[in-house]
């Protein structure tokens, strides 16, 4: 994909979970992983995508008479989006006044994405915070991040990618003096990899030792969902590898919020598992099994 | 004893003169003052006064609290006193006076017209005309001079005098001030004789204390910590029972004291452990006088105390004046779990960042209790409003946020709070009776044919309501000074002495009149959504627009969506910013072609009280796509409908002309606690001071998950406190309204 077709799905301004310090997180859309738990759907492929609200719309019937392939309808008073014959021009979430229908994933240039990052500059130098790149998945995107990262890097603002790791070490390890922290995912055992995220996890854990190699500053960010990905092999090849890498700063669980839920039905398609949200107790009592076994901080994404 | 026990047994004491307990007016005192002034007919106001003073200190008898080892308490004043004239023996002079407001039918006509707008939403009379309350009394002068000293001031001043009018002033400030001698006298006296009967060592100790500071202080400076802290409390008590206006502030102490505090570490008379307990005794005295367990619905004035204590800032050099009693304060606050005093932190660009780690702890602990005021905002536009460096340096922010300088001038920050969103409304609707009555011809909005003409008549409606509000000031504001003169406080102020003239006449430095807008986003917002909407793309008619607002957007939810969908404070995109900038330019160079009755400045402000929420009720659909009766939006904080990120807010607010609004501009924000560290919030706190987001900052830390678990569980949620409109209370005993509203803000 080249930097041009690469489409920016959010840029959330005052994240406190993305990495030290106050930070702004640039979203790319399109990711390889299909991750059962991924709360963020929209961010999986890498086109254009129209998030539909029905309970938000008022049936103000702008977007029946703007839409060029007539997808949209009014029948017993119930607004019909087809999703078919939708091409994702966004022209009825241009023209929806309600927020109905809004267009996900738009094109920014870098140096359009870094004159939004500079505007929260200050709050970076006072709390040590500054740009997280996240996605879907940012290494997808490589030319548009090598430059991004380069802008930052040109304005000294401290960098954080969020990546899955599925990428070309090649592409990694150019982008190392860019980075100031990885945020690397652990998100499954290896036997359970390809059946929870779509992909081997071999690639990824060969990326990871290779990183670490290379003494590149990490934090594991590890996905915690009861009866998904929580086996025994997880945790123990997460303490494993952890006890492997020398340059693992912090192990991050993120226990599952079922934050996704919503937007999956916004964009007219089935959940991809069931997943429990885990009580404040349970994730308690995992950070702390975890940490008896390791010298490296564990905490809570 | 523990300080919760002591607590208690303070508040059992008070709960004998609370609003339960005695009826209103509260003046134990008054058949004394009443004969005194029927003995005495054609006295003037000034003369009445001295003679109020001299009663007070004859006929109060001292109360001498338990495990207290301060002394201040005449029984002449009720627990819940906020400043209200008919809650305190000193307000009988008002009281006996205030029908000179209305004692002709222009006066009359013109009295109900200004308490109109209170009614209709439309602008505040708390006074009426002046500001009883939100005061700061002269503690720098009072701990540099002493009373004697001040009494010394006074006769230089009158020793040039040949004016009968000014005699009179300088003879009731010198009864004044003898009377004060007389009532500390008093308590020594009192505590001499309960030295008798006393036999635990702790209740020696104290009395011991009090006979002999209360011999020395307040004739003679203070020179110990605890003489000094007994000074701020003295005066702060004594301000109000004296003089019948509200002495909000209770100091700076960490600027005032360290000297004092230093030495007596230096010269071991007394260990920072002692100062510590010396420090939780002196904050408990102002919370015990309240139940913050009361449900707020059914309590007088509904649980808020003005009591504002300062800590941090600059000092008239630029120097940060942070030291270790501004962390013992915070510390005690904490410790003691307290809600009041108010702690408003001055902070700068040269506040240690120890500070700031030290003030984000509270709030991470459910305790949204403390609120900041930002020097690099603050200081210059007290200057560009004309007034010193050296004088602006001392600045606090009496009761809510009302900036004063103290020991320059009085308090008016909270007189004339105006609403620029129901200016907003009555360009729009139809008025009402009530309305009618202010008589002022409100142009409507249907003959604009552009941006620019909507804009001149809102404007124009916006400047013709203040001008009748300044014009009703100007004309009887000087009736203040017949109705409540104040000598014995004026004659500790700077320029009183010198000048000869009562502060209500206009001899102290500086006499301003402030004006605070509210609702900033409600007319910054409507304005936007009537320029996108019907002079921007595929434009809708203006009279179209307009009937569907008079329908309070019945049926128009599509128009309503786009209205909301407009370019807004807050969003960070620059127009709304812009757009801002220019009102409050046009604003404030609109009131800078006025002066108040005394020749001072009208200040300009950005500030809301409760209003957001009572004149909202009256406050009918505008076009920003708030129906009739929605909540209004506060100071300079955005619409509660908008989901921007915080750092835009700041983006916006700080390329505002905030420097032009020296009564304060104020920013009120709730942030998610989810995620926060102290780390991270006491980095945003600077960083709200290096953009100069606002002049202050009222933050809060909260969950939106936490606040609808306490409505249906309260019981879980008992030491929640929240930050509402220039003060904190507990969450579970507001209203149900209130809680409505707190919930609907925007949580960032």
């Amino acid at each position: 994909m080249t930097a041009a077709d690469t489409k920016i799905f959010d840029i959330g301004h005052f994240s406190v979970h993305d990495g030290p310090g106050i930070r702004t997180t640039v979203f790319l859309k399109g990711c390889p992983l299909r991750c059962l738990w991924c709360h963020n759907p929209e961010s999986q492929s890498e086109k254009s995508e129209i998030f539909f609200t029905p309970s938000r719309c008022v049936g103000c019937g702008a977007c029946f008479t703007v839409c060029p392939a007539s997808c949209h309808r009014m029948e017993n008073k119930m607004h019909l989006f087809d999703r078919k014959r939708c091409t994702q021009c966004g022209i009825c979430a241009a023209n929806c006044p309600a927020g109905a229908l809004e267009l996900c994933g738009r094109h920014l240039s870098p140096e359009e994405v870094m004159a939004e990052v500079l505007k929260d500059r200050v709050f970076y130098e006072t709390s040590g915070g500054g740009m997280t790149v996240s996605g879907g998945e940012p290494l997808a995107h490589f030319d548009y991040l090598f430059h991004l990262l380069s802008l930052a890097r040109k304005e000294k603002i401290h960098t954080c990618v969020e990546t899955s790791g599925y990428a070309s070490f090649e592409h990694i390890r150019a982008l190392i003096p860019l980075v100031s922290l990885w945020l690397w995912d652990f998100k499954a055992s290896e036997a359970d990899h390809r059946r929870l995220t779509g992909v081997e996890a071999e690639r990824i854990r060969g990326n990871l030792r290779k990183l670490d190699a290379c003494g590149a500053p990490l934090v594991l960010r590890c996905p915690w969902i009861p009866e998904i990905n929580d086996s025994s092999a997880y945790s123990e090849e997460l303490l494993e590898i952890s006890a492997e890498l020398k340059s693992v700063r912090r192990i991050e669980i993120e226990p599952y919020q079922p934050l996704g839920e919503d937007k999956y039905k916004r964009l007219g398609r089935p959940l991809l598992c069931e997943a429990k949200f885990p009580s404040k107790k349970a994730s308690g009592d995992y950070l702390k099994f975890l940490q008896n076994r390791t010298n490296i901080p564990v905490v809570e994404g | 004893m523990k300080y919760a026990e002591i607590k208690r047994e303070w508040g059992n004491y008070y709960r004998g003169i609370s609003s339960h307990c005695v009826s209103r007016p509260f003046n134990p005192l008054k058949k004394e003052m009443d004969a005194f002034a029927e003995a005495n007919p054609g006295l003037s106001p000034m003369m009445l006064k001295a003679g109020q003073y001299e009663i007070i200190a004859d006929k109060f008898i001292p109360v001498l609290l338990p495990h207290n080892p301060f002394f201040f308490e005449t029984g002449l004043k009720m627990a819940e006193y906020d400043g209200r004239v008919d809650l305190s023996s000193g307000g009988w002079l008002y009281l006996r006076n205030v029908a000179l407001y209305s004692d002709s039918p222009e006066k009359a006509a013109d009295y109900r017209r200004y308490c109109y707008g209170d009614l209709i939403g439309l602008h505040l009379s708390y006074g009426p005309y002046y500001d009883y309350d939100h005061h700061c009394f002269p503690f720098s002068n009072m701990l540099e001079l002493g009373l004697s000293g001040i009494l010394k001031r006074l006769e230089e001043g009158h020793a040039g005098n040949t004016e009968p009018e000014k005699a009179e002033f300088y003879e009731a400030a010198r009864r004044g001030i003898l009377a004060v001698r007389k009532i500390a006298e008093k308590f020594a006296a009192a505590a001499e004789e309960k030295l008798a009967s006393a036999e635990s060592p702790e209740e020696r100790k104290n009395l011991e204390r009090i006979r002999t500071a209360a011999r020395r202080i307040p004739w003679n400076p203070p020179q110990t910590f605890y003489e000094g802290l007994e000074c701020l409390w003295f005066f702060h008590e004594l301000g109000s029972v004296l003089d019948g206006i509200g002495m909000s502030v209770l100091g700076s102490p960490d600027r005032q004291l360290i000297r004092l505090y230093r030495r007596d570490i230096q010269e071991k008379r007394l260990t920072e452990a002692e100062a510590y307990e010396l420090i939780c005794l002196y904050m408990l005295q102002t919370d015990s006088k309240l139940d913050f367990d009361r449900p707020i619905e059914g309590q007088f004035n509904a649980g808020e105390q003005g009591d504002t204590l300062i800590l941090g800032g600059l000092d008239e050099s630029g120097n940060d004046v942070t030291n270790e009693l501004t962390f013992l304060f915070l510390k005690a606050h904490r410790e003691l779990k307290l809600t009041y005093p108010k702690i408003h932190i001055r902070f700068s660009s040269r506040t240690p960042a120890v500070l700031f780690q030290e003030a984000a702890k509270d709030f991470l602990a459910d305790r949204n209790v403390l609120s900041f005021l930002n020097d690099d905002i603050v200081i210059p536009s007290q200057i560009m409003a004309g007034k010193t460096p050296e004088s602006a340096a001392r600045y606090v922010a009496g009761g809510c946020w009302e900036n004063i300088l103290e020991g320059y001038e009085h308090s008016q920050g909270a007189n004339s709070y105006f609403s620029l969103g129901k200016c907003v409304d009555l360009s729009i609707h139809e008025e009402n009776e009530d309305e009618k009555s202010l008589e002022l011809p409100f142009r409507k909005l249907d003959g604009a044919t552009s941006f620019e003409g909507v804009y001149s008549i809102v404007m124009d409606n916006i400047k013709l309501a203040l001008h009748q509000l300044f014009s009703i000031q100007q004309k009887y504001g000087a009736l203040w000074t017949q109705v409540n003169p104040c000598p014995f406080f004026s004659a500790c102020l700077n320029g009183c002495a010198e000048s000869g003239r009562d502060y209500s006449a206009g001899g102290a430095c500086y006499s301003p009149h402030g004006i605070p807008f509210t609702g900033v986003a409600v007319l910054v917002d409507s304005l936007l959504a009537l320029k996108t909407i019907c002079f921007g793309e595929n434009p809708v008619p203006l009279p179209r627009l307009l009937a569907v607002i008079r329908n309070d957007w019945r049926d128009a939810e599509a128009l309503r969506c786009r209205a909301m969908a407009s370019p807004h404070l807050g969003d960070g995109k620059g127009e709304a910013a812009r757009l801002t900038a220019r009102i409050l330019n046009d604003l404030a160079d609109y009131v800078a072609g006025f002066r108040n009755e005394l020749g001072g400045i009208y200040q300009c402000g950005l500030y809301s009280y409760r209003d957001i929420i009572d004149w909202a009720k009256v406050t009918r659909a505008t076009p920003d796509g708030r129906r009739a009766g929605d909540f209004l939006s506060q100071g300079l904080t955005p619409a509660r409908t908008h989901a921007d990120a915080v750092t835009q807010v700041f983006s916006d607010t700080a390329s505002l002309p905030l420097l032009r609004f020296p009564a304060n501009s104020v920013l009120t924000l709730s942030l998610s606690k989810n995620g926060l560290t102290e780390a991270l919030l006491s980095g945003f706190l600077k960083a709200w001071v290096l953009v100069r987001g606002s002049g202050m900052l009222q933050l809060n830390c909260i969950s939106r998950e936490e606040l609808e678990d306490a409505q249906k569980n309260p019981q879980n949620h008992a030491s929640l406190i929240v930050r509402l409109y220039g003060y904190s209370a507990k969450f579970i005993t507001l209203s149900e309204e209130k809680q409505r509203e707190f919930i609907s803000r925007n949580i960032y």
